[in-house]
């Protein structure tokens, strides 16, 4: 089984991750820009973000795992407006880059005016960047009590920017069973996160695909320097075929999904594949 | 504080290690996860029964029945959900 793992911090995992990662059939990453657990000075997010499009790319290439980013500010650094402004402006020169997916994951962590502020100015980055068609952007939503509010929030912003927003080629991580519903009705892409205790389980992840649909929808396990295991997207995946799902769905779900978003920016090569399903054969033919 | 029927003499009259602001530190999202999971599970079960027609057996009854005791004012919670779901006789 191919995966594609749309949301990853690698930066915080070892190798052996990438390994691990590559055996159980992963061939691309999508790494978001993050918090690092503390605020940074503008001149580490410059070292951070050449980690993240130079360095990191080269350890998951030792295994043929292709690594693609994404640039931002993150929503937890976003109340210094200043920091912000001089952060952003070190962004534009990297969207250049072909392993550059777009702007993310931007978003509100604590729903302030300036963590909107800093939201709002991403968005027209994304749009001044693009051209006729805006960058890619991938957006967190808050936390637990924050997450319904928040999430609301991101829409209207971005409802806001009026046809220079297209939902198609935005992603909306984080969803849940309370947020889903008003992610996906109003256009946008759909990510699950799999983070036991804060975010969804396998079980739920699963319910919510048989529930919404498995079209626009990516899982991830947003594996940080939390406790976290980037293989919970496969603790899904097996979830999802223990229950029955057929492996044409499988590959759309954790594969061809991503593929499909990513590959709205012309660096992402990973195509999405074509698979039938065979009828099972009887067990004595095997 | 309320104390299970046979605990010892030193456990009735020594302060708990945890107050309660630090057990809510602790356990509360732990809670939240597994309140999550069982509301997402009697989603799963309603939406298959709601398909077959049918309920299934008598478990969906008795995790109903050791709701009732999370939700109501007694203590001893743990030791009453074990019995609730224990074969008895």
């Amino acid at each position: 089984m191919f995966v594609i793992d749309p949301h990853v911090h690698m930066v915080s995992r070892t190798t052996a991750d990438y390994e691990h990662m590559a055996m159980a059939g992963v061939v691309a990453v999508s790494e978001p820009a993050f918090w690092a657990g503390f605020d940074r000075t503008p001149a580490a997010f410059a070292d951070y973000y050449r980690q993240l499009s130079e360095f990191e790319p080269q350890r998951a290439a030792q295994f043929g795992v292709a690594h693609y980013c994404w640039m931002c500010l993150n929503p937890k650094e976003a109340e210094d407006l200043g920091k912000a402004r001089e952060v952003m402006s070190l962004i534009p020169e990297y969207l250049k880059r072909p392993n550059v997916l777009g702007v993310g994951e931007i978003g509100l962590h604590k729903n302030t005016a300036n963590e909107m502020e800093v939201f709002r100015r991403h968005v027209q980055l994304a749009i001044d960047v693009g051209g006729a068609r805006h960058r890619l952007i991938l957006i967190h939503t808050p936390h637990l009590e924050d997450k319904w509010r928040g999430t609301r929030l991101i829409i209207d912003m971005l409802k806001e920017f009026g046809s220079a927003i297209d939902p198609s080629r935005v992603l909306i991580d984080h969803c849940e069973e309370h947020t889903i519903r008003m992610v996906k009705e109003a256009g946008f892409w759909a990510g699950m996160t799999v983070y036991p205790t804060t975010k969804a389980t396998p079980e739920r992840a699963v319910d919510m695909i048989e529930q919404y649909g498995a079209d626009r929808v990516c899982i991830n396990a947003a594996a940080d320097w939390g406790i976290s295991d980037p293989l919970w997207v496969h603790r899904t995946m097996l979830e999802a075929r223990r229950r029955g799902h057929s492996r044409s769905t499988l590959i759309k779900i954790f594969h061809n999904n991503p593929a499909q978003f990513f590959g709205q920016h012309p660096g992402f090569t990973h195509k999405p594949l074509e698979v039938t399903d065979q009828p099972q054969m009887p067990i004595e033919l095997r | 504080m309320t104390t299970a029927p046979g605990a010892t003499d030193n456990a009735k009259s020594s302060a708990p290690p945890l107050g309660d602001v630090k057990v809510l530190e602790l356990y509360f999202l732990k809670a939240r996860a597994a309140a999550l999971d069982i509301a997402a599970m009697l989603d799963r079960l309603s939406r298959a029964e709601e398909f077959s027609g049918v309920h299934a057996d008598d478990r969906r009854d008795r995790l109903q029945a050791v709701l009732r005791i999370l939700t109501d004012s007694e203590g001893d919670k743990a030791r009453r959900v074990q019995e609730t779901l224990s074969v008895k006789g």
